[in-house]
Parts: structure tokens; C-alpha cells; sequence
């Protein structure tokens, strides 16, 4: 019997797939949770997006996919449309670099280098040096992009896609995540578990509610995360306890 | 069975699942999303008369597991601070906050992935992080026997946030001490 009750508790398992990734060996991210989009002037012509349709573009990924993971800190919002930023020849890191530390700069380009496949729609990255990190994401707006036959949730995906890149997200290999590196025969709704677990990685909530957590410490990264980890939980649940009891003799000494 | 309790008893251990983000979360290609996934995880738990007759505070620990993959991992302990109301002799309103803290980590490497017009090298990372997030509970408490019992809950995470707000659950059988 008891054989057959755990082979029956492995069926019910549901492998939730955690499969997400860095986009660079240096965990590359922004300093800052709090990111800045910078849109370029230069319009998508061959892709039929203006600036400012462009900047919609931006703000719609993240209402519908980055701004909605309920565990990271992650915020980001729309610079405006630059009207002295041009990356119509760019390509990543000279796009990126129009842009100042903490910011992505977003535009389209017709980078013959960049876009050599007409099947790349978009791309996205980020780098940092000595502390200053700038990303980009560029749309393909060469005469071969595929860009204006995308339907509007596709479009709002392919941008997050890259976005994420921007981010300091790699590919994922699970099928669901928005970071899986095709769009093809997929419909698009919003973040998977997997994306949100990558997101949360880089850019993690802070403890809010500081004393009541328990947690006595910094914010959890490398090598201490373990630690405080475990003390959030026994001080939190040693304060607990404490409450109650006092709550409880207090209760008893009323009754005799 | 009346639920009464004057010292730091019952105590009770419940085994059940989490679901996180409900009806939120992308779970396919197709784009359904996520209602149920069966995520194992653990609660230790007592009750405290408080206040007010049928009045109960009722902390909790939980700590759930999730499967990974690709050396990706994700667990979370939960810190529950609820209130039991005893509505009939068998069944308890339950209400309240909790935190959550969510360990993610990796084992480092990289791996090989499809970019579309060949393979690129990603990487998965070699520390942990952990990210707090406070959450509004409600749910009930079914008390079958003197022993045994069962608990649904559903969590509004990120409650004071309205475009990060998200609903999880919770189901446990549990053990009375």
C-alpha cells in the first residue's frame, strides 16, 4: 500500500520548469531597480512604428509582462521620445551607449550587420563597465523586416522579449517562458513562473516590512542569503511565539 | 470536535501544495495559465486564544519546494500571522498577513541554448537571492476529526501594488498534536 501511494504522489508532481538564464558570464543588470527607457527619434519605417508609437510599445510590455512579476523590485518607465538620439545605423553598443547608467535606450535600426537574417525581429542586451550599465533594444527596420505583419500581442512580446535581454536575462529553455528564443505557433498572455523567477533573481523585492519579518540583516545576495534566510525565520517565529504567550498568561492571570 | 485551545496547543503540521500566481502565470504555449500545479510544501502551526472568545492568533511556518530544472532552484519559507475565527465547531475563518521569502538560486555553469540562427552560451548563476514580498490572506480551516483537518487559503501577494498584485493558494491536510 505504501509503495502504491507514493508512485501515485509522483504522478501528481508538476515539474514546473525552472530553466531560465543570464544573458552574460558577469550577471550583467542594472545597479538600480529603477530603469529608464529612452526612445529614440529616428521612426521604423520599413517596420510602420513612429517614436511615439514606439514608446506605447515600450510601456504596453511592461504593463503586460515585466511590471507584473509580484517578486521583484523591478520599475520601469518611459524617459520620453530623445529627439537627438539616432540609431537608424546602430548597432547594440552603439545604441546603448546614447544612453546614460541605468537607462535602454530603444529605437530602430537598419544595421545590415545586425539584421542579416530577416527572421531576427528585434534584439536586445546590455553591458556594463566600471560600474556605469546601459542597455538598448532595436527593432529590425531594415526593407526585409517582418515587424509590420506581427499582430499587436506578438509585437508586444517579441519587444519584451528583447527587453528582457536588455534586462540581463539569457534564453530559457522551457517553451512557456516568454525568454524562449522562438515566437513561433505561440500564443502570448503574460510572464511564466520561469520568467519571473529570472526577473526576481536580478532584481529581487527588498524587505519591506523590516522587523516584522524577523529578518535582522542586509538584503540577502551571495553568500549570506542562506544565513538570513534562516534567521528571518526563527526570529520571526520566536517573536510569535513570545506574543502569544504573553497574550496567554496575561488571559490566564485574568481567569484566577 | 470544539475547536478550544488555552495554551500553545493544538499544535499541527500540514503537507499540501502552493500555487503561485493563479490564472496569471503562463504555464504553455497555447497560453493557458497556471490553476493548480502541485508545488510540495509544509506548515508548522499554533493557536492562541486572543482577545475575544472564538478569537485565535494563529502563526505559522511554511516552507514550499519547487521543481527545477537546468540547476535553477526556488524554494520559499512562509511566515503566516493570522487570525482564526471560530465560525462552528468544524470550521475556522482564517485571515491575516504573511511574508514570503523566495530563495532563488543556481549552481553556476552555462549552458548551451537555440538563439534563432544557431546556438549562444547562457548562464545560470552561482549565488542566491532571496526577494521578500507581503501578502493579505483569507481562507478556512476544516476540522474533520480530533487529528485531522484540512485548510484552503488564498493569498493576495503584493497587495499594495496593483499591477504586481497576484493571487496564490494554498492546500494542506494537517495534523493536530
Amino acid at each position: 500500500m505504501k509503495k502504491y501511494f507514493i508512485s501515485t504522489l509522483a504522478l501528481l508532481l508538476s515539474f514546473n520548469v525552472n530553466a531560465w538564464t543570464l544573458g552574460t558570464s558577469n550577471g550583467f543588470k542594472f545597479n538600480s531597480s529603477k530603469v529608464n527607457f529612452k526612445i529614440a527619434g529616428n521612426d521604423c519605417s520599413h517596420a510602420g512604428l513612429t517614436s511615439s508609437a514606439i514608446e506605447t510599445l515600450s510601456n504596453d510590455s511592461n504593463t503586460t509582462y515585466w511590471g507584473t512579476a509580484p517578486t521583484t523590485s523591478l520599475e520601469l518607465s518611459s524617459g520620453g521620445v530623445q529627439s537627438s538620439i539616432n540609431t537608424s545605423a546602430d548597432d547594440l553598443t552603439a545604441a546603448a551607449l546614447k544612453g546614460s547608467d541605468n537607462t535602454i535606450v530603444v529605437g530602430c535600426s537598419s544595421n545590415a550587420t545586425l539584421f542579416s537574417s530577416a527572421s531576427t525581429l528585434a534584439v536586445g542586451g546590455i553591458a556594463c563597465n566600471s560600474g556605469i550599465c546601459q542597455g538598448a533594444v532595436l527593432l529590425n527596420d531594415t526593407a526585409s523586416t517582418s515587424l509590420a505583419t506581427l499582430s499587436r500581442e506578438k509585437l508586444i512580446a517579441t519587444f519584451a522579449h528583447e527587453l528582457g535581454h536588455a534586462l540581463g536575462l539569457g534564453h530559457s529553455s522551457a517553451i512557456s517562458s516568454l525568454m524562449y528564443y522562438s515566437a513561433s505557433g505561440k500564443v502570448f498572455t503574460s510572464l511564466s513562473q520561469d520568467d519571473i523567477d529570472g526577473i526576481s533573481y536580478l532584481y529581487p523585492s527588498e524587505k519591506k516590512l523590516g522587523g516584522l519579518a524577523g529578518a535582522c540583516g542586509t538584503i540577502d545576495t551571495g553568500s549570506n542569503s542562506k544565513n538570513n534566510f534562516i534567521g528571518s525565520l526563527l526570529v520571526g517565529f520566536a517573536l510569535i511565539i513570545a506574543i502569544g504567550k504573553l497574550f496567554n498568561n496575561r488571559k490566564q492571570n485574568q481567569n484566577t | 470536535m470544539s475547536f478550544n485551545a488555552y495554551s500553545i496547543s493544538p499544535l499541527w503540521v500540514g503537507f499540501g501544495s502552493t500555487t503561485r500566481n493563479f490564472s496569471t502565470a503562463q504555464k504553455d504555449e497555447a497560453g493557458k495559465t497556471v490553476k493548480f500545479s502541485f508545488n510540495p510544501t509544509v506548515f508548522v502551526g499554533t493557536s492562541f486564544p486572543f482577545l475575544f472568545s472564538g478569537i485565535y492568533l494563529s502563526p505559522a511556518i511554511g516552507y514550499a519546494k519547487y521543481s527545477t530544472q537546468d540547476s535553477a532552484k526556488r524554494s520559499e519559507i512562509i511566515l503566516q500571522y493570522h487570525i482564526s475565527q471560530e465560525i462552528t465547531s468544524y470550521f475556522l475563518l482564517q485571515y491575516g498577513l504573511s511574508n514570503t521569502l523566495t530563495r532563488i538560486s543556481g549552481k553556476g555553469g552555462s549552458v548551451s541554448l537555440n538563439n534563432g540562427t544557431g546556438t549562444a552560451t547562457f548562464y545560470t548563476p552561482d549565488t542566491a537571492k532571496t526577494s521578500y514580498m507581503a501578502s493579505l490572506d483569507l481562507g478556512g480551516e476544516f476540522i474533520f476529526t480530533q487529528s485531522f483537518g484540512t485548510r484552503l487559503q488564498f493569498s493576495v501577494d503584493r497587495f499594495l501594488n496593483s499591477q504586481s498584485r497576484r493571487v496564490s493558494h494554498f492546500v494542506t491536510i494537517n495534523y493536530y498534536f
